[in-house]
């Protein structure tokens, strides 16, 4: 074997950096920078520590089958075949007992990274709507939402723009490490970089415009934008006029936000809004790129919407320097069609949970954009980031928890951490401990995983081969090579559906038996497999296509930019976007709390066990402005307790001057490996962000059931470190 | 606003398909004839990179 280099996409983040995997007689020593000089940056501390988590003693390796009660993380050793085998038999048994929509899968599509749209092929074929994601609150909806208006997600052309706008975003060196290289790119070619933020973020500090507004305002501040953007006529109107319906609808609502009303509700000055709506409309060439934060508001789809809008109105749909629809790549066959979402029937469809509530990025929505998606991009369900079609998380839980408005008894989570990945923890516990059956596939043992039946050891990217295409929101492929060879009980997610597959029915439906073979079937329509694309190189891109809209139209019901939506009026929405205040700030209750800002040496819930990491950032903190610690008598390094009407998180406070007075920051996704078997699945409970954020139908968003996490009620108190901590 | 003639569009256009065919040559593990060219033309001159061209090692 030897020393080896071999080219990877790293699944660490979401984000899929493309690196090198060095190996020594079959074991990763090494992940460094690739050896191309153009992607050579793009790598991060958390991609360099990828040796210590794929060779951790911890990792899990034998599957495991519960032995005591649920969550009390007691277990024996099984072989892969048994686990699958009765897993199946158990699951067989509910879906005769409950009907097939009693199934329901959570995952990530960043982690496990090679399911290949397998999931979603099982569940169509077993008759089950309810799959979801942690893309539910972060992307996938973004894309959704998208669709609504132009019928596709676009992609910033960085490269070419010569303005940037970062709503709440904050790409850093060791975060979204990519995005970063390519806005500090463009900022040294001369664009212009707006930031909207609450803190002085690390892009903000070095913004040409920040815009400190309230947390959970981005809707009113895009109207706020638009109200300059038309009253002083900085629009495309021979775009608006040929390629665009509702402006009249559309300029009648942004006329109800004077720049007056703007200001009261964001607390920003009104001639810097001004400002900032003129350097962006003006800009030729101006991106908007996704950010987490609008992903997640009372307001979140029109917020979304907004952008859109912006970006249409504005001239930079599909343009070079603006944001473009770059569509399927011909030469790779998508998730979409592996899925088989024709073959899920209306009745099962109309199952799916959210879909009559909260229907946005549901089967319902997919159904109405169906017959245009596939007109315009030549597949008539679109799965962009994975999304678009799925249960609403929610919803989900509730019905997992209560047995309305049916009964869910049977949940698989895969690289999906779910007891801490979504709001209203107590009931998504209080939904998995109303399990019949619970199936976890991971790298380690997590919170999520002790509450399973069976545990089943996933890979990690070091361990498998991959062509990543963006999960369809780029048309870029990206090779992955397998570097070692994985324990003999660990599974990849592909190859944990396709031999549940084999012990169903429609085991004939998964004819490709590893990945190399889906790889080879995926690649089949441009000629080649897997070992062809391996020996030609490490990244391809299509030439890219603009304004292809002039040919095909937009993949919406009428063709046009819908600025004011069809399909949110046939679903009984509000057509056009409008602002929505979150919960309200009281006496009890003073701050503006949101979640996020990412710790670099994390993502989402993990990495905590990882000593490189950890001892980065050994503790939560919740940060706080100096005047509002002065003004509670407290200072960094108190621990404190952040409550809210639902739950409460303990934390260690920051006082930082970036934070802007009257906010308070909680960290997301902590809980604290050394705690297992000392507590309570694995200290799940004292400092997890997802016990604090309602999700009552009056705290989400309507049109996509969204919680608000930017800005809700929320209050500090000093007390003792836990016991728990001080002991470890 | 971004609003440029139709002739400014087709020469943006055109310059960034001729730059994303100039990049899938970059990426491509050829050493020799056109892949090979670009890669020497666009990529840093390293020793390595020297070396490959038939430079003489300083």
């Amino acid at each position: 074997m030897g020393q080896e280099a071999k080219y990877s996409i790293c699944s660490i983040c979401d984000i899929g950096c493309q690196l090198r995997t060095e190996t020594i007689n079959g074991e990763v020593k090494r992940v460094i920078a690739h050896d191309n000089p153009m992607l050579a940056k793009n790598i991060c501390l958390k991609g360099v520590a990828a040796p210590s988590i794929h060779n951790h003693p911890d990792r899990l390796k034998t599957p495991l089958k519960r032995v005591g009660e649920r969550g009390e993380d007691r277990w024996e050793e099984i072989s892969y075949e048994q686990a699958m085998d009765e897993i199946a038999e158990k699951l067989k048994s509910i879906v005769a007992q409950y009907g097939p929509e009693s199934f329901a899968v959570s995952t990530s599509g960043w982690n496990t990274q090679v399911t290949y749209g397998a999931d979603r092929r099982f569940m169509n074929l077993l008759g089950s709507p309810n799959w979801t994601s942690g893309v539910s609150l972060c992307a996938g909806n973004t894309a959704a939402v998208n669709k609504l208006t132009y019928g596709w997600f676009p992609m910033g052309d960085f490269g070419n723009t010569n303005c940037i706008v970062l709503f709440g975003h904050n790409p850093k060196k060791h975060s979204w490490t990519p995005i970063y290289n390519q806005v500090e790119a463009a900022r040294a070619r001369g664009a212009k970089v707006i930031v909207l933020d609450p803190r002085v973020s690390e892009q903000a500090a070095v913004a040409d415009l920040h815009l400190r507004l309230r947390a959970g305002t981005d809707a009113a501040m895009c109207l706020g934008w638009l109200k300059v953007i038309f009253d002083e006529e900085l629009y495309d109107k021979d775009f608006v006029r040929d390629w665009c319906i509702g402006f009249d609808e559309l300029k009648a609502r942004v006329d109800e936000y004077p720049l007056e009303r703007v200001e009261e509700i964001t607390g920003v000055d009104r001639e810097l809004i001004a400002e900032a709506a003129r350097t962006y409309a003006n800009a030729d060439g101006a991106i908007i790129p996704w950010t987490p934060i609008t992903d997640m508001q009372i307001s979140s789809t029109s917020a979304i919407r907004l952008h859109s809008i912006l970006r249409a109105v504005t001239g930079n749909l599909d343009v070079v320097g603006g944001e473009t629809l770059g569509g399927f790549n011909a030469a790779y066959v998508p998730e979409s069609e592996i899925a088989l979402h024709e073959e899920l029937s209306s009745e099962q469809k109309a199952k799916q949970l959210g879909f009559d509530d909260h229907p946005v990025y549901t089967y319902r929505v997919a159904e109405m954009l169906k017959a245009p998606t596939e007109k315009v991009w030549g597949y008539p369900y679109a799965d962009i980031v994975m999304g678009c079609h799925m249960a609403n998380p929610s919803n989900l839980f509730r019905a997992m928890a209560t047995e309305q408005p049916y009964p869910v008894k049977a949940f698989f989570v895969l690289g999906n951490n779910a007891l801490m990945s979504y709001p209203n923890q107590h009931q998504v516990l209080k939904g998995m401990m109303n399990q019949e059956l619970i199936v976890a596939h991971e790298i380690f043992m997590t919170p999520t995983a002790m509450l399973a039946d069976y545990v089943l050891p996933g890979d990690v990217f070091s361990e498998r081969n991959h062509i990543a295409d963006g999960w369809s929101w780029t048309t870029r492929l990206s090779l992955s090579q397998k570097s070692v060879e994985p324990a003999e009980g660990i599974s990849s997610s592909y190859e944990f559906w396709k031999d549940l597959a084999k012990r169903f029915d429609f085991g004939n439906r998964f004819p490709w038996e590893t990945i190399e073979d889906v790889l080879d079937y995926r690649l089949s329509r441009s000629g080649r497999t897997f070992a062809d694309f391996e020996a030609s190189g490490f990244m391809e891109m299509q030439t890219p296509e603009f304004r292809k809209y002039r040919k095909t139209g937009f993949a919406t019901p009428s063709g046009k930019v819908e600025l004011a939506s069809s399909v949110l009026r046939d679903l009984g929405f509000d057509p056009v976007p409008y602002y929505r205040e979150g919960p309200a700030l009281t006496k009890e209750y003073p701050y503006a709390v949101f979640s996020g800002v990412r710790e670099d040496p994390f993502f989402q819930t993990g990495q905590r066990n990882i000593p490189e990491l950890r001892k980065r950032c050994p503790l939560p903190s919740i940060f706080i402005h100096p005047t509002d610690a002065v003004a509670e008598g407290l200072e960094s390094g108190d621990w404190v307790e952040l409550q809210t009407a639902y739950g409460k998180v303990t934390a260690e406070l920051s006082v930082q001057d970036s934070m802007k007075e009257g906010h308070l920051r909680v960290p997301h996704g902590w809980w604290y490996p050394e705690l297992r078997g000392k507590a309570e699945l694995g200290g799940a409970f004292i400092s997890s962000d997802a016990v604090l954020c309602s999700d009552d139908d009056e705290f989400l968003d309507h049109e996509q059931g969204i919680p608000h996490f930017k800005g809700y009620p929320g209050r500090l108190v000093k007390v003792e470190k836990p016991l728990e901590l001080e002991a470890s | 606003m971004t609003k440029r003639t139709a002739h400014q569009h087709r020469m943006m256009e055109l310059k960034a398909r001729v730059m994303a065919v100039v990049a899938n040559r970059l990426f491509t593990f050829k050493q020799t004839g056109l892949d090979g060219l670009i890669k020497r033309s666009f990529l840093p001159k390293t020793e390595q990179n020297k070396s490959r061209r038939g430079h003489k090692q300083i």
